[in-house]
């Protein structure tokens, strides 16, 4: 029997391991098989040329990067997602610079399976972030974009604010089936050459090993506040990180910066959780979920 | 595409230089092609980017300079994450004119061999290259340059190019180096029939993150998915 299926906000998926946006595209040489979902990269409606480089930067057990949210727009996501439809469940992660963007891309978009409404990429500046630390942005955006679709919608939340819970409970009464917590910290990286900021785009968002127990913090303080299911995603690169998500309190997990050094982790994860469940003799992923909250 | 595990077969040092060996049987690679390397420890978090220096009789080779931290731990470490080739191949003609500048040398090294006819220019600070690049000498024409005059044509790389272009006309040129050397280059040729390697922090290699941007005249485009060898008439420097 499966021990990992399970349902996200409406949307069944095969296990709870997802493939983060902007980490791949659809055509690298990704196996998406072996997700539950992958998460696109992040669209809007009529595309974005991306920051000035140097764009991503190694910080010793982690990353910091200012793509800047480079994208051919709505139209040309949905020609790629034709192209790559029926090989697992497909998720959008959309952007906007005003409110009616976000429903505008949200109509726009054909053969997703869910839509992630990003409201926190800290490196663009007329849009996503200044959103996400709003709970009244976050709750028309989210309420918005209910609306329009029918499909499962999340809402990824940045962890740069000390609103979360009130931000989180914002997406949940507009409706939204799930949150993600969460998307990069931002940072920066100075020359000690020169004395300036390494990246293009001046700061950065920072992801990888080196987030992960100030992410697993966010999940386990929302856990105890929010109804809905929780997707972790902050520097996993383990099946042992999934399960201390797990025990947090989430229900479901993104890997992203991961698959840069490794394309088989999700494939070498999986194995490992199966693995995992059969020692232990757990029924179910699900059935660890939360059992630290009051620990 | 994968990541496989490797043991070095040799590893070998000299003047500040380190040339690595590995037996590999997948996919052959083809000039301008590069690798992606890494290790299991995590603190030295994404990969990083080695041309080809040279494929021969399943060997694949690599030349590194040392500069930062993965690139000095190079001597003491014996196993590597490999994956590869990536990028796209470098246009092939019958003639050519390489210049490379420093470490610049390493994907050129592997292209000229694929070059019937060719000159070879080699430029250094110092005296160092020519330990690795020998074996072209009986192959082409190679012409050294270092800036301290400890070997071959005292000064900079770019100077033997203008007095060769004079002679050879039509031959396509290829640069790989320091982006002031690329730049005075593209100056030299005008940026006919020359093409640059250009190189940009990577994060995936397979033109999933759009990490590794460059400006050119049609906008940002990745050196790992749309180069490494560029038409030097689209790069456009800051
Ligand atoms: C397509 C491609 C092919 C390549 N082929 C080759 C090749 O064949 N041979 C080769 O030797 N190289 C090659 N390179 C370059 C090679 O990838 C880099 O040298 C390597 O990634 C450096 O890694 P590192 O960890 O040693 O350096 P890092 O530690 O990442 O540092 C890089 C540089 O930045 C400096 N630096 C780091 N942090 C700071 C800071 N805060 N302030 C100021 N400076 C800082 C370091 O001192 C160093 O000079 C290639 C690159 C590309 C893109
Ligand atoms: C290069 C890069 C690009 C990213 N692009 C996006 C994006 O387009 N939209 C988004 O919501 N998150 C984006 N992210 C954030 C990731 O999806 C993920 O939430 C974050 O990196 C934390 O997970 P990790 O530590 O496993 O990488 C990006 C991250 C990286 C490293
Ligand atoms: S390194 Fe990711 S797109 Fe080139």
């Amino acid at each position: 029997m499966n021990k990992l299926n399970v349902n996200i906000g409406g949307l069944e998926l095969k296990n709870p391991l997802l493939l983060a946006s902007g980490v791949w595209d659809t055509d690298s040489s990704v196996e998406i098989e072996v997700y539950g979902a992958v998460i696109l990269k992040g669209v809007n409606l009529n595309g974005r040329k991306g920051n000035p480089p140097p764009r991503i930067y190694d910080i010793q057990c982690g990353v910091i990067n200012s793509i800047g949210l480079e994208n051919g727009g709505v139209d040309e996501l949905n020609r790629k997602i034709e192209k790559i439809k029926g090989r697992t469940k497909l998720i959008a992660n959309i952007f906007g610079s005003t409110v009616e963007e976000y429903k505008d891309v949200a109509e726009r978009l054909k053969g997703i399976d869910g839509i992630e409404i990003n409201v926190s990429c800290p490196n663009v500046k007329d849009s996503g972030i200044a959103f996400g630390r709003s709970p009244e942005y976050v709750e028309k955006i989210a309420a918005l974009v209910k609306k329009v679709s029918n499909v499962p919608v999340f809402v990824k939340l940045t962890p740069d604010t000390d609103r979360l819970e009130d931000i989180a409970l914002a997406a949940e009464k507009a409706g939204a089936d799930a949150v993600v917590c969460a998307n990069t910290y931002t940072g920066i990286v100075i020359d000690i050459n020169t004395g300036k900021p390494i990246l293009g785009g001046i700061t950065g968002g920072v992801s990888g090993p080196c987030i992960k127990p100030l992410t697993v913090y966010r999940v386990w303080k929302l856990r105890r506040v929010l109804k809905i299911p929780i997707i972790a995603s902050g520097g996993i690169a383990s099946w042992q990180d999934v399960i201390e998500y797990i025990m947090a309190g989430a229900d479901a997990v993104e890997i992203g910066s991961i698959i840069f050094r490794n394309l088989d982790a999700g494939t070498e994860i999986i194995s490992g959780l199966n693995k995992y469940l059969e020692e232990k003799n757990i029924h179910h992923i699900l059935d660890i979920r939360g059992g630290v909250h009051d620990g | 595409m994968k990541y496989r595990r490797i043991k070095t077969l040799t590893k070998k040092q000299n003047r500040g230089l380190v040339k690595i060996e590995f037996n590999w049987d997948g996919e052959p690679p083809m000039p301008g092609q590069f690798f992606m390397l890494t290790l299991e420890r995590l603190d030295i978090f994404l990969p990083r980017p080695f041309s080809v220096f040279d494929f021969q009789n399943g060997v694949l080779s690599f030349l590194i300079k040392p500069i930062g931290r993965f690139t000095n731990i190079l001597m003491n470490t014996d196993t590597f994450n490999i994956m590869g080739p990536l990028g796209n191949p470098a246009p092939l003609f019958k003639s050519g004119i390489f210049i490379g500048g420093g470490i610049g040398v390493a994907p050129l090294h592997y292209h000229a061999k694929q070059t019937e006819n060719f000159v070879f220019i080699a430029g250094s600070l110092t005296d160092d290259l020519r330990f690795f690049i020998s074996d072209l000498e009986k192959r082409g024409r190679v012409i050294y340059t270092t800036e301290d005059g400890s070997y071959g044509v005292k000064g900079v790389v770019t100077e033997p190019l203008e007095e060769i272009l004079k002679e050879e006309k039509n031959i396509p040129v290829f640069a790989c180096g320091p982006v002031p050397m690329l730049k005075k280059v593209k100056e030299i040729t005008g940026g006919r029939n020359t093409y640059l390697y250009m190189e940009q922090v990577m994060g995936c290699g397979t033109g999933g993150c759009k990490g590794c941007a460059i400006k050119t005249k049609d906008g940002y485009k990745m050196v790992c998915s749309d180069g490494p060898v560029f038409n030097a008439m689209e790069v456009l420097f800051e």
